[in-house]
């Protein structure tokens, strides 16, 4: 299985994956031309891993400090993926890294902490 | 909607149009349309959920977003301020050539003054008289270039277009609203212990102007260049306390409006020949002072007369005597 390997631009976040260690990081800014275009390979990666490693955890660190409406209805799928696959039983952690500064990153990922039960969610202040 | 906004909704579309397939078909499997029914049902509580949060989060921003523009008002004039948040201009260096009216003001003395005044006071003294004399800024219509210390930059006529004659007139209804707010607040800074009066001296100058972003790509200033804006800087030094001197091109605009002292000729540094300047003082319309003036330069005629020392009837008699034989 192809791991992610997708480095940031002005406009786009840095995006990796380590399928032997069952993670999945994103970093940078968030505000694509296409969105969907830009995020398909990680909802692909997303369901080979799943199908093909049952049995192990993922933790996926999520570190955006500017994103968009479209890139935040991206991320709301993503974690509605995640939420799903926790309910099922399997461990999933989700941390959402913010800078002190960002308090729109906070405030989004303090939405989120609250929407989401199942998977372990973490908000941590970038250091 | 665009195709962005679209493509992000692809899976709730799928969901929509298997739904819809579902009830055309002539048929109804009752047990396939149940299952189209609770992936309908679980998808709109998971539309509903993501939505009540891209709106929080929007409303956030939105917030976020007010209190930006509401701070960023306070670093520019209202008129940037309104071009940069409304303008569909780019944000790039570019400058355009427009005749504007410029003002210059500052305190008189008042690196000596502020040399005996506590830092606290003299911050505190700084920021109410720039905050009055900018609410007179944007009450006029100025456009607040810079604050230099004590001194103030105004212009008139950019980003907003109106006359010539309306940006001059403006800009010195302007400067004698805030030498008169002076006259009150010297007895202020009188009464709360300031022993020396703080006095004003004020240029204006009306001519051709570079207008526009100034700078770098990473860091720009929209300000001005230009002739006028060295004349209106020199006339506010050749100014005298509380005084408003204004050039000869500005006079031309505001003269049937605002009574002025006959010309003077003034050499001013960086010009390399006689500056023809006014003194400002005045309103027509509120024109209660004796004094008249009579200037014409081309027939040699430059006058001031006190009527509350001589009548008119006085006056003539005084000309009528007058052996111009004699007189050479």
């Amino acid at each position: 299985m192809k791991d992610l390997f997708i480095e940031s631009a002005k406009d786009t976040p840095d995006i990796f994956s380590d399928t032997k260690q069952g993670v999945l990081s994103i970093h940078g800014r968030s505000y694509p031309e296409n969105t969907i275009e830009f995020f398909s390979p990680v909802f692909t990666w997303l369901e080979n891993f799943l199908e093909n490693n049952p049995d192990k955890a993922l933790t996926v660190n999520i570190d955006l400090y500017y994103f968009n409406s479209s890139s935040s209805k991206i991320l709301l799928d993503l974690c509605d993926i995640l939420e799903e696959t926790a309910t099922k039983g399997r461990t999933v952690v989700l941390n959402w890294v913010y800078d002190e500064e960002d308090e729109d990153s906070f405030d989004f990922g303090e939405l989120l902490k609250e929407d989401y039960e199942a998977m372990n969610f973490n908000l941590i202040l970038k250091e | 909607m665009s195709k962005t906004q679209s493509s992000i909704f692809q899976k709730e579309h799928e969901i929509l149009e298997n739904a819809q397939k579902l009830i055309q078909n002539e048929t109804i499997d009752t047990s396939a349309l149940l299952e189209q029914y609770k992936i309908l049902v679980k998808n709109y509580k998971k539309l509903i959920r993501q939505s009540e949060t891209l709106i929080r989060s929007s409303d956030s921003q939105q917030r976020k977003l007010n209190q930006i523009q509401e701070r960023l008002g306070r670093y520019v004039s209202y008129q940037l301020f309104q071009k940069i948040i409304h303008g569909k201009e780019k944000v790039e260096i570019k400058t355009k050539r427009k005749k504007l009216t410029v003002f210059f003001s500052d305190i008189k003395d008042f690196s000596y003054t502020s040399s005996h005044m506590e830092g606290e006071d003299l911050s505190a003294f700084l920021n109410s008289y720039l905050e009055t004399m900018t609410q007179i800024v944007i009450k006029w219509g100025g456009t607040l270039d810079k604050y230099m210390g004590d001194a103030i930059m105004v212009f008139f006529g950019d980003p907003e277009y109106t006359s010539d004659e309306e940006h001059a007139l403006r800009c010195v209804l302007m400067a004698m609203e805030m030498r008169d707010k002076m006259k009150e607040m010297q007895n202020k800074w009188y009464n709360i212990g300031y022993q020396e009066p703080l006095r004003v001296r004020m240029g204006i100058a009306t001519g051709y102007c570079v207008v526009g972003n100034f700078g770098s790509s990473e860091r720009m200033d929209y300000t001005i260049i230009g002739a006028a804006v060295n004349l209106a800087s020199r006339l506010e030094t050749a100014a005298g306390i509380d005084e408003i001197l204004i050039s000869h091109e500005t006079w031309s605009f505001i003269k049937d409006k605002i009574i002025c002292e006959p010309p003077v000729k003034l050499n001013l540094k960086g010009f390399h020949y006689d500056v023809v300047a006014h003194k400002v003082l005045y309103k027509k319309e509120k024109c209660s002072s004796p004094l008249t003036f009579v200037y014409d330069e081309s027939r040699g005629i430059n006058m001031i007369i006190d009527f509350s020392k001589i009548s008119k009837t006085e006056l003539i008699s005084l000309i009528n005597a007058i052996d111009p034989k004699k007189e050479e």
